[in-house]
């Protein structure tokens, strides 16, 4: 995907991806373009944030509970972090740190491994770990 | 894309109406972390002085830009 696909666009193929890998698990989507982002209300509570700019930069944060850090996010943007796959990179649940990501930023790469990992809830362990990766 | 023709006054409300949206959204997000300076605000998400930032941070670049570009296209059409 070059620079020239625009937030919305990537939102929109995320939207569908979501519809279609999910359809069971979703209790309300929001589309939010205005806000840059799509709002996801799962059946179990979780939410999910999808979030793409015109930057090419991206996040995709998976909210378990209000309680601090009780979240895991996969993003590009805070660039701090040396690991293999940077500046993509994994905040596993209840951690601050950032670890390798398998994530590019292009919808139709990422968000059906976002799909996979929800619906195998490896993401519900904070030890979980993506391991030697390149960008 | 299609063309309609549409009277600048309400073209201008339009613009002005989105032109408050990013505004408050742009507000909202500074007020949330303390922070009067957008780009300063950017920076300190993008090198980790501020945690947790990262998501608030996406969203404002772009609205930043979205802004920026209606008081070009404003700005442009007064010229007309």
């Amino acid at each position: 995907m070059s620079h020239s696909t625009s937030y919305i666009s990537k939102l929109k193929s995320s939207k569908l991806i979501l519809e279609k890998e999910l359809p069971r698990y979703i209790e309300k989507l929001f589309f939010e373009p205005k806000l840059t982002r799509i709002r996801i209300k799962f059946r179990d509570g979780i939410i999910l944030y999808i979030q793409f700019n015109d930057f090419d930069e991206y996040a995709y944060s998976i909210i378990f509970s209000k309680i601090d850090l009780d979240r895991c996010r996969f993003d590009n943007y805070d660039d701090k972090w040396s690991v293999s796959s940077r500046p993509h990179h994994f905040h596993p649940r209840n951690k601050k740190a950032g670890f390798s990501s398998p994530m590019t930023g292009i919808p139709n790469h990422d968000i059906p491994v976002i799909c996979n990992l929800i619906l195998s809830m490896k993401l519900f362990s904070p030890d979980f770990r993506f391991e030697n990766l390149k960008a | 894309m299609t063309t309609i023709p549409v009277k600048k006054e309400l073209l201008e409300e339009l613009v002005d109406l989105k032109l408050k949206f990013l505004h408050d959204e742009i507000d909202k997000i500074l007020t949330k972390w303390d922070y009067k300076n957008p780009e300063k605000f950017l920076l300190h998400a993008k090198n980790g002085t501020l945690e947790e930032a990262e998501p608030d941070a996406i969203t404002l670049k772009q609205l930043l830009k979205d802004r920026e570009e209606l008081f070009k296209f404003k700005i442009s059409w007064n010229d007309v």
